[in-house]
């Protein structure tokens, strides 16, 4: 199939809509893609390394080192089927890229998979980019996670303080824990403070629940001392029919667990 | 135009407080300047006492410790309890202090908001261990207690940066009296404690709850017996309703005070930190008390806290708790 | 390079910022003294509740809603904490700062006086007593109520009644729950037990169904008790001292204009 151009002529072909009077109201994109013109480039080129590491992807191998001539003293003429293979497929995909980051990141999450449960906002409240200094780990504006352990490390790895990453990693990782220490206490301490200055908070989702339990357990106290009563009086009466006894039972029996079931 | 500093009256410093290491016009070395320790010390102590005296025509002859005790449960006589109880306070944090070898606080320069950001240290060779100033049999205590003594540092100190107003931060034993062997333990003589604790206390609160243990089920029986007074009053009681929820009540706050091992729990207070801002705001400002803080621990004397321990008792069973 | 974003916390900026940190505040609190007081301990404020909000749902908040928003949840107090004790620091700077034009002319003159609406309602709601008279009950009650550290306010409640109102360390007089009024670490009387006990009771019951608690209590004097507040200018035991000054320098336009005036409504 032809390479289909027509779609990044938008601009030409608006402009001339709009010369000729076809169109009478400039659309609201127009100068939004003047400004930022579509690519007319359509021939793929190759990518032998991998920008984000360096990495050698493939190569093209010449004609020309092909040409040499064997043990024998002759030259192949004419390439087999691996040698007519030609490993180009890989260079015009687009590279995988890998940062050290990210296999930091995985091993942080797997090593700390409780720090994944935490809140995350995904709105952006930010006017402008992400510049932290990370020569410290609490940073204004951005909570303490994994992602500052991961910083830190890379920001003691590019100013050479440690040589070896694992160390690096265990230096920010044991600050992450001083902090998240030092979190802890105070939100305790804070709460400690408040309830000793007669502050007043309601009952808790924990309490709430052993209260809703409590009045289930309330009336199937006095359920079971009433049964107990009736059973120690009817074990103390044998003189009664066996048959009454049996009957009144079971519907006792299913009485008790159907009320019950509608206090759950 | 304005009298800030020559304002203050002047008042006598008592001297039954007075503490041998600490001296009026002389710096303790790395930790308080000349003027520092002055509002640290010197001020309070004055400002205290002069308080307290004022409270309670008993304040000379009788020891704070049985000051405390004796008034802390009565509601009039508070003021007298919360003057005695910071004395006390402020004079035990301060008998373990006894100075470092850091440069002193008014030379170094103050600290900023920057130090809200610094990364607390971790470093696993500590300064100023028990270990190093001969207390061994402290160190054992506390590694056994806290797991290492660099827990303990980050726990001691972290939980008292973390309050916000005034207030101790205390190393306690517990000791646990059971009643039935509690007699024979008396008559020995011996004080065994069974764990080391790290406790705080606000505001002039006191770490000896034997003092103030009950309170809470005093004042509910006694606001319950009133609410049953004011019911009958106006002729609508619902007796068995009330009974019940006062049971209940009664129960969470005895099991509050007691445990559920039924023993009876007091505290031996071996240590104490300082957290008012009057310690650490003139001469660390705003931003200083972590600084503060650090400087602290480098300045205990861990031979006076050993002194305090009691022995260990011998039966580590069930005692985990 | 300077980025702003929303969930950082700063100083408020006040009129005047440049005399005052000359000056301080006239009569009240000397140039370092104000330097410790507002800048610093403003600065300290703002930086931890943005440390403790950043991330989090609360960061865009303002102080006050972060403050009305965590106050019922005992794991927040930490943010409450610093919330309510940014809000009430600047509630207290408002008040004593001099008005532009005192600070111009330096002249009697241009000091400010409390309304007549002000000294009216005084009177209704003390018992007949003037402003001077509950002036020096608020010295008093700051003295023997709060030990360590807190905030003196007069307030203003929903039946427009003003009364003295002291919070221990950083509670809120937005709601009462959180005022924290009663400092259980020493003994306390069977009627603030009472009054305890009757709160506890009042928060259990508010639910969506029946209600939530309401409170609409609103400060008119914002006095800081704070160390950083006084230490550096009147030194240990001289509390009262400094709160008499503020409360005879006071602001009154700004008190003036906090009360509510309008009863037509």
């Amino acid at each position: 199939m032809k390479i289909q151009t027509n779609a990044v002529n938008v601009l030409q072909r608006t402009s001339a809509y709009l010369k000729s009077g076809l169109l009478k109201e400039t659309p609201a994109w127009y100068n939004v893609v003047a400004s930022i013109p579509p690519s007319t480039k359509f021939t793929r080129e190759p990518r032998f390394k991998n920008p984000s590491n360096g990495r050698i992807i493939g190569k093209l191998v010449d004609v020309a080192e092909r040409q040499q001539a064997n043990a024998n003293g002759l030259y192949k003429t004419r390439p087999n089927h691996n040698d007519r293979r030609v490993g180009v497929k890989k260079l015009y995909k687009p590279p995988k890229l890998t940062y050290v980051e990210d296999r930091l990141r995985v091993l942080f999450y797997k090593q700390h998979p409780w720090e994944l449960s935490r809140p995350k906002i995904l709105v952006e409240n930010e006017v402008g980019d992400e510049n932290y200094d990370w020569s410290h780990m609490p940073q204004l504006g951005k909570s303490l996670d994994g992602e500052s352990v991961i910083q830190r490390t890379m920001h003691l790895l590019k100013t050479q303080q440690y040589k070896d990453m694992v160390e690096a990693y265990d230096h920010a990782r044991y600050e992450f824990y001083a902090l998240r220490m030092q979190e802890e206490t105070q939100q305790q301490v804070a709460l400690e403070e408040a309830e000793m200055f007669g502050s007043i908070f309601g009952v808790s989702s924990i309490e709430h629940g052993i209260q809703k339990e409590q009045e289930v357990l309330d009336v199937w106290e006095k359920k079971v001392i009433e049964e107990t009563e009736l059973m120690a009086a009817r074990s103390s009466n044998p003189a009664g029919s066996w048959k009454d006894d049996a009957t009144l039972d079971t519907a006792q029996d299913e009485e008790p667990a159907t009320t019950e079931n509608l206090h759950f | 135009m304005l009298r800030f500093a020559g304002g203050r009256t002047m008042r006598r410093y008592s001297t039954r407080h007075a503490l041998e290491h600490l001296k009026e016009g002389a710096p303790l070395k790395g930790l308080f300047s000349v003027d520092g320790l002055q509002k640290v010390w010197f001020d309070r102590v004055k400002h205290l006492d002069m308080k307290l005296n004022n409270s309670t025509d008993e304040a000379q002859q009788k020891p704070l410790e049985s000051l405390i005790q004796e008034n802390s449960k009565s509601a009039s006589k508070k003021h007298i309890v919360n003057y005695a109880s910071s004395l006390y306070n402020l004079r035990f944090s301060m008998s373990s202090l006894q100075g470092c070898a850091r440069p002193p606080p008014e030379e170094c320069p103050r600290m900023g908001p920057e130090a809200l950001l610094q990364t607390p240290d971790f470093n696993r060779a500590i300064s100023n261990e028990p270990l190093t100033t001969g207390n061994e049999r402290l160190q054992e205590a506390l590694v056994s207690s806290f797991g290492s003594l660099m827990e303990f540092r980050a726990l001691l100190l972290n939980s008292n940066l973390a309050i916000s107003g005034e207030g101790f931060t205390w190393l306690v034993a517990r000791r646990q009296l059971d009643k039935r062997t509690n007699h024979n333990d008396m008559s020995n003589g011996d004080i065994e404690y069974d764990k080391l604790f790290i406790l705080n206390t606000y505001n002039a609160g006191t770490p000896f709850n034997v003092s103030t243990s009950g309170i809470m089920n005093e004042l509910n029986n006694q606001y319950t017996n009133l609410e049953k007074h004011r019911a009958k009053e106006e002729g609508k009681l619902n007796d068995a309703e009330a009974a019940s929820k006062h049971a209940k009540t009664k129960f969470i706050y005895e099991t509050q005070q007691k445990g559920f091992s039924g023993k009876e729990v007091s505290y031996i207070p071996l240590l104490a930190i300082d957290a008012s801002p009057k310690a650490w705001l003139p001469d660390y400002g705003v931003f200083g008390k972590r600084e503060y803080l650090e400087r602290v621990w480098d300045s205990l004397e861990w031979r006076i806290v050993e002194s305090r321990l009691p022995q260990r008792t011998k039966i580590q069973a069930f005692s985990t708790l | 390079m300077f980025v702003i974003k929303r969930g950082i916390h700063t100083v408020p900026r006040l009129p005047n910022t440049k005399a005052l940190l000359q000056k301080g505040v006239p009569k009240v609190l000397s140039s370092s003294g104000f330097k410790v007081a507002w800048t610093d301990y403003q600065q300290y404020l703002c930086d931890k509740l943005t440390l403790a909000t950043a991330g989090q749902s609360l960061e865009s908040y303002h102080p006050f809603h972060i403050l009305l928003k965590t106050a019922g949840n005992p794991l927040q107090s930490n943010i409450f904490n610093l919330a309510s004790s940014v809000h009430n620091n600047h509630l207290f700077m408002e008040n004593i700062l001099p008005s532009i034009t005192e600070s111009d002319s330096d002249s009697p003159i241009g000091k400010t006086e409390p309304s007549r609406l002000f000294l009216s309602r005084i009177q209704d709601s003390f018992n007949g007593s003037d402003w001077d008279v509950v002036k020096e009950e608020m010295i008093h009650r700051s003295e023997n109520e709060v030990l360590g550290q807190g905030w003196l306010f007069l307030v203003e409640n929903s039946e427009k009644k003003l009364f003295i109102l002291t919070c221990q360390n950083n509670g809120t007089p937005y709601y009462f729950p959180r005022n924290q009024t009663f400092d259980l670490n020493s003994a306390i009387s069977i009627d603030e037990f009472g009054t305890l006990k009757q709160m506890k009771e009042m928060i259990e019951n508010s639910t969506k169904l029946n209600g939530k608690v309401q409170d609409w209590t609103m400060p008119l004097i914002c006095v800081n008790l704070w160390d950083h507040a006084y230490l550096h200018d009147y030194g240990v035991g001289n509390r009262s001292e400094y709160v008499k000054n503020v409360l005879d320098n006071l602001n009154w336009s700004v008190v003036n204009n906090r009360l509510f005036s309008d009863m037509s409504k």
